[in-house]
């Protein structure tokens, strides 16, 4: 990376938003950049931890949480594993079934499709 | 006068002048894309804006005016650098495929990306996706090569008022379409070409017929006769490198004989064909009490205009063929016979300055005894494409004249190419037949010039006639307007769907934004043709021996049987794009 | 019905207003009841509709006489929707379904026993009694939202009671209009739909053109997400707009008026059409208003569903018919608007202020709010937030007060992260400026920007980098994409986020890159 000290996505938004707010014809675009701009300058770390550890503490973004099965609310119905498009998730019927964070895909088909919403984002 | 201060330079101008304008009147020039001056002045782009002390933002040069004591600066980092960022993210929804693009050389987008010395695109991401629409048989659409810039909504809506394209969906979605994104062949588009020749990229382009031209030069048993409209001649020299308006005919002719055409025919000969024809149907409509006033009918934009918006009032057209359509038809049948060739071995190729014309050439009723006038139409631009592709150095061939029998054309013919010029050669013909003598007077010089409709009072002959000459068609509406009024006083009219006429075609040279603010183009090319009308020995159509000798031996007289069946057409009503 | 004199308006000002004391007196002497429904559209769509047909049918079926059903605008506390309020004892009853009616009616009206169950609980868990005990309306100054809640928008009776058209007939019969811009340009009034510029300033750029046409336009096109402060007027005090739009026609020579309203709001736009027909039949729209020789009419156009068209030059090109796409400034539509006339365009929150301005004088309103921001603002307070609702607080209010003490805190136990006011146009704001006084220039320094009220508050479950990409995928979808930042620009930003939000971001690709190839 040349040894950039910030990632280069991080760098690339702040100009770019930057610019379209001095270029744009009108107030939509003029303040489009606003939200971004303003995050930016008061939770900078959360958008390193997204772009730099792929870590989103809120536990929101699901692509950067592990999905897990909560024992205690899980019945063992098996609707996830049946549904789990890479066969992540394993465990017998009417027991606590787990998810092999080692081949999830975190597409959230599981989260979904639960009927007990069991299956919790947890940051990693 | 307004006095401010543009980079450090003091400057001073008339008052209504644009920053933009005063810029480049000082050498300062700013970048421009969407601006098309007169045409399309609106600000889209944002690539010319500058910084104006003491106002907040960025101003946009081409459309605000300067002010007294303004301070301008038109390259500090900052702009540079946004400049710079509205570059990269038209790049980045730009398929950059250069190399085999119909405009590389002659791109603007190519020329800004060049200037700013654009090595990579920063902000790569989605691109637009859009199918290419080519159905029609004269222009192609393609979407994935447009910049936003608007300028061919400004010129169908505003200069030919006929809006067949507009931006439909919006935001990143926006794209330049017809209603409900039909192919331009299904709406009112009428093929005039003006928006190819104000696109800066090859969003819009002519359908090509370059490779099927070559495959009949290449074909032994085929007979390939090609014809040049008179404007091409004017213009095909600015694709090698020579000033606007430079008649390159002798080097034309040359070009094209070295390519294998076996006959190099010129069209202004079609069009003392067609000034013989119409000049005595004027006559005949005159005396007869036929319909008038009569429009001419050589501009296939216009007629296909006509056909769309005024179907009731088709019987005013003339219903002689265009020039080169005449001329293909004698092509396949007079020149056939003379040489003894079989017509369907004939392969007519006409040059034009126009991309209805390729429109025209397929309409149905362009055909005699099965036999289509005219096979290929390419334009100006193709031919210089077609030039390069086969090795010759246009600039250094010796000039050659067009092949006989019938290479020899009038000055009356030449003018075809320009606003008022088949008005003033089918004048020269019918004043003398009218007068019933040959007439010192040559040059009608009240229907020249640049303005869009231009009226004049003549006497023919003891005959008080009104003439009117409209180009552009938001001047042929008007017109129209007239006569389904009933307050057109006129009896004779000449319509081209251009503005300017053919010189400014949808075929010809694309001149840049920068180019068609500063240089009058028209005005150019247009005096081209009247030198080479000066400088000709003979300036009216009827008394082209070539073309007394066809009438003699085949045609008989204008308005006879036969050539009704060759040299004229009729016309339909066309549908309007309805919702 | 027809044309009325000022003295026929006059006459029904003063019997109304004896009539309708109990509306805001609760020692109103009276042996009246009146229930009052919330119809705005938050609370329509809960069904308060059913709640105002089951009392009036209930009433009929007990024959009982001196109890009226009225149906008014939002009283602002969405969260407890939808809401009843008796008159004239202010009894506020919350979260009230249709079934609840019968019980209303033959315990309070009938028994004169107020419903325990359905009280509304504060907070804290104190069950109040009346609206204003509540903690949510102690900090509110209601100007704007004066009438929201008091009056049935669709009476224009009720809304002369409470001094309707009296600050029109004032301005008509002893104002001169440098004089109407004078009073509003001193009370310090600056526009509510986000940009904050002087509203007298703007008038009189507008009244210093000649020209034989001018425009008053009312920009009622609220497209923020989660904003209803617009929407709200409209629906419960429309007469306001209407009397303040004429205002502002005299002041700078127009005699046509335009209300911009998008078609989403079928409650408001209906609530303006039965407010300009009954305003145009008392004459007091349209020719020789009031007798003065003042004409002004209003017609409503619609919008069709494009956020730009918020932006007042793409309203203009909108009305004029055209694609809606924002036109270069300058020039300004105070100086080249509509049809290129002088034209200004207010939003409906500033229009609602003029006639308590005109009818209580410009310092009185000057007393309100900060140096350089007077009066108070309408917010639409919702998120992560115990109260979400309505609030109007005077300009100064802190950042603080409005989430914790109007708004309740945070639920669920959770802490204040940050909270974003302008919505898609505007800021987040962390925790660090909770103190901030809300106005236009506290705002503008840390970061964040008035708008035109949208407060949505978020706590520590919400991601940051998911709340930029949210209002960037909203402002990517309503970009016009006349302009290549806008069109493209905002487009690669969303990218970028997206690709921080789905692990796949550079970094991360050239560090794995990096880690193949050793």
């Amino acid at each position: 990376m040349n040894g950039k000290a910030e990632p280069d996505d991080l760098n690339k938004l702040e100009r770019l938003a930057n610019n379209i707010k001095k270029s744009a014809i009108c107030g939509l675009g003029q303040t489009a950049p606003n939200p971004v701009l303003s995050t930016l300058k008061y939770f900078r770390e959360e958008y390193v931890e997204h772009v730099s550890y792929n870590k989103c503490r809120a536990g929101y973004c699901r692509a950067l949480c592990n999905l897990v099965i909560n024992p205690e609310k899980c019945r063992g119905c098996g609707i996830c594993k049946r549904n789990c498009p890479v066969g992540a998730i394993s465990g017998e019927v009417k027991m606590p079934h787990e998810i092999n964070q080692k081949i999830c895909i975190k597409c959230g088909t599981c989260a979904d499709k639960c009927p007990f919403h069991a299956i919790e984002k947890q940051t990693i | 006068m307004v006095k401010l201060v543009i980079d450090n330079k003091p400057v001073e101008v008339e008052e209504g002048t644009t920053i933009l304008e005063a810029a480049r009147q000082n050498g300062i020039d700013i970048p421009t894309l969407c601006f098309l001056k007169d045409i399309n002045e609106v600000g889209d782009c944002r690539m010319c804006i500058v910084e104006v002390e003491g106002r907040k933002g960025f101003a946009t040069s081409c459309i605000q005016t300067v002010e007294e004591g303004m301070v301008v600066k038109t390259h500090s980092p900052e702009i540079l650098e946004a400049r710079k960022t509205i570059l990269d993210l038209i790049l980045s929804n730009h398929h950059k495929d250069c190399l085999t693009c119909s405009r590389s050389g002659n791109c603007e987008l190519q020329a800004l990306s060049i200037k700013f010395n654009v090595q990579k695109v920063e902000y790569e991401g989605e691109m637009s996706k859009h199918k290419i629409d080519d159905k029609s048989p004269a222009i192609v659409r393609d979407f994935n090569k447009c910049i936003l810039c608007r300028r061919c909504v400004a010129t169908c809506k505003n200069v030919q008022e006929i809006g067949a394209i507009d931006c439909i969906e919006r935001g990143f979605s926006s794209c330049i379409s017809t209603t409900y994104d039909h192919s331009l062949n299904d709406v009112d588009c009428t093929f005039c070409g003006q928006c190819i020749e104000s696109c800066p990229t090859g969003a819009l382009r002519e359908k090509e017929y370059i490779d099927e031209v070559w495959e009949k030069l290449k074909d032994e048993s085929t007979y390939v006769v090609v014809q040049t409209a008179p404007a091409v001649r004017v213009a095909l020299g600015e694709e090698f490198g020579y000033p606007i308006g430079t008649n390159v005919k002798g080097k034309m002719v040359t070009a094209l004989k070295n390519m294998g055409f076996d006959k190099v025919f010129d069209t202004n000969t079609g069009a003392d064909f067609t000034i013989m024809e119409e000049a005595n149907e004027f006559i005949e409509r005159v005396k007869n009490k036929g319909t008038l006033p009569m429009i001419t009918s050589c501009s296939p934009g216009w007629v296909r205009f006509a056909e769309k918006n005024y179907p009731d009032l088709l019987d005013h057209l003339s219903t002689c063929k265009s020039p080169h359509q005449m001329f293909g038809a004698i092509i396949k049948s007079y020149l056939a016979q003379k040489e003894g060739i079989a017509p369907h071995k004939i392969c007519t190729v006409s040059v034009m300055p126009c991309i209805a014309k390729k429109y025209e050439a397929s309409r149905e009723e362009m055909e005699v005894d099965g036999n289509r006038d005219v096979d290929y139409v390419i334009t100006t631009r193709e031919l210089s494409r077609m030039i390069r592709q086969a090795n010759i150095s246009f600039r250094e061939l010796e000039d050659s004249d067009f092949d006989d029998p019938m290479g020899e054309a009038t000055g009356a013919g030449a003018i075809f190419g320009t606003t008022g010029g088949v008005m003033e050669a089918a004048l020269r013909t019918a004043a003398d037949t009218l007068e019933g003598k040959n007439l010192e007077k040559l040059e009608y010089t009240q229907v020249r010039g640049e303005k869009g409709i231009k009226r004049a009072e003549l006497s023919l002959g003891g005959m008080p006639i009104k003439v009117v000459v409209a180009s552009g068609l938001s001047n042929a509406r008007k017109i129209m307007e007239e006569i389904k009024n009933g307050t057109a006083d006129y009896q004779f009219v000449e319509i081209m769907a251009c503005p300017g006429g053919c010189v400014m075609g949808g075929g010809q040279p694309i001149k840049s934004s920068k180019i068609r603010s500063a240089v009058d183009v028209r005005k150019l090319r247009a005096d081209s043709l009247y030198s080479i009308d000066e400088a000709s020995t003979i300036r009216k159509s009827h008394e082209n021996p070539a073309i007394q000798k066809i009438y003699q031996e085949f045609l008989e007289k204008p308005g006879s049987h036969k050539a009704h069946k060759y040299l004229h057409t009729h016309y339909t009503a066309k549908e309007k794009y309805e919702i | 019905m027809g044309k009325k004199s000022i003295q026929e308006i006059e006459e029904i000002r003063n019997r109304k207003r004896q009539e309708l004391e109990l509306r805001v007196n609760t020692k109103a002497d009276t042996r009246e009841k009146h229930i009052l429904v919330c119809h705005g559209t938050g609370c329509t769509s809960s069904k308060s509709p059913k709640i105002i047909e089951n009392f009036r049918k209930i009433l009929e079926e007990k024959k009982i006489k001196n109890v009226r059903v009225i149906q008014t605008g939002c009283f602002g506390l969405c969260a407890k929707g939808p809401i009843v309020i008796i008159r004239p004892e202010d009894t506020f009853y919350a979260q009230v379904k249709p079934e609840d009616c019968e019980e209303i009616i033959q315990s309070h009206i009938v028994e004169g026993k107020t419903i325990e169950r359905l009280l509304c609980k504060d907070i804290d868990g104190t069950i109040v009694n009346r609206l204003d005990e509540l903690n949510f309306y102690k900090k509110q100054k209601r100007i704007a939202l004066k009438n929201c809640g008091v009056i049935d928008p669709e009476n224009i009776d009720e809304y002369i009671a409470f001094d309707g058209y009296k600050a029109l007939y004032q301005v008509l019969t002893t104002m001169s209009q440098d004089e109407v811009i004078d009073e509003i340009s001193k009370s310090g009034l600056r526009g509510r739909g986000g940009a904050g510029f002087p509203t007298g300033k703007k008038w009189s750029f507008a009244k210093q053109n000649e020209a034989d046409q001018k425009y008053v336009i009312c920009n009622a096109d609220e497209g923020d997400p989660g904003a209803f402060m617009d929407r709200s007027i409209l629906e419960g005090d429309p007469h306001s707009v209407l009397e303040a739009m004429a205002i502002a026609g005299y002041s700078i020579g127009a005699t046509q008026g335009y209300i911009y309203v998008r078609a989403e709001y079928p409650i408001a736009v209906q609530r303006l059409k039965v407010a300009i027909d009954q305003a145009r039949d008392y004459g007091l729209l349209g020719k020789d208003i009031l007798g003065t020789g003042f004409d002004f009419d209003i017609d409503i156009r619609l919008g069709a569903g494009a956020f730009v068209c918020g932006e007042e030059t793409a309203l203009l090109e909108s009305i004029e018919g055209r694609r809606g796409q924002p036109r270069v400034k300058p020039p300004y539509p105070a100086n080249k608007g509509l049809f290129g006339k002088p034209t200004i365009i207010n939003n409906v929150e500033t229009l609602a202020n003029v006639t308590r301005i005109i009818l209580n004088g410009a310092e009185w309103y000057a007393s309100i709010g900060t140096e350089k921001s007077k009066g108070t603002k309408v917010f639409a307070l919702g998120g992560n937030v115990n109260n979400v609702g309505l609030v109007e607080v005077p300009m100064g209010t802190t950042l603080r007060e409005i989430v914790f003490d109007i708004g309740g805190g945070i639920p669920n136990g959770r802490k204040f992260k940050a909270a974003q006011t302008g919505g898609p146009s505007g800021g987040c704001i962390p925790a660090e400026h909770l103190d901030t006084p809300i106005d236009y220039e506290s705002l503008t320094e840390i970061g964040s920007m008035m708008g035109s009220g949208g407060l949505i508050v978020m706590d520590e479950t919400k991601c940051m980098v998911d709340i930029a990409r949210f209002y960037l995928d909203f402002t990517v979808s309503e970009s016009c994409g006349k302009c290549t930042p806008c069109r493209i620009g905002t487009k690669r930003m969303l990218e970028i986020l997206e690709r921080m939000c789905e692990r796949k971001s550079r970094a991360r690709r050239f560090k794995q890159i990096r880690k193949i190839s050793q």
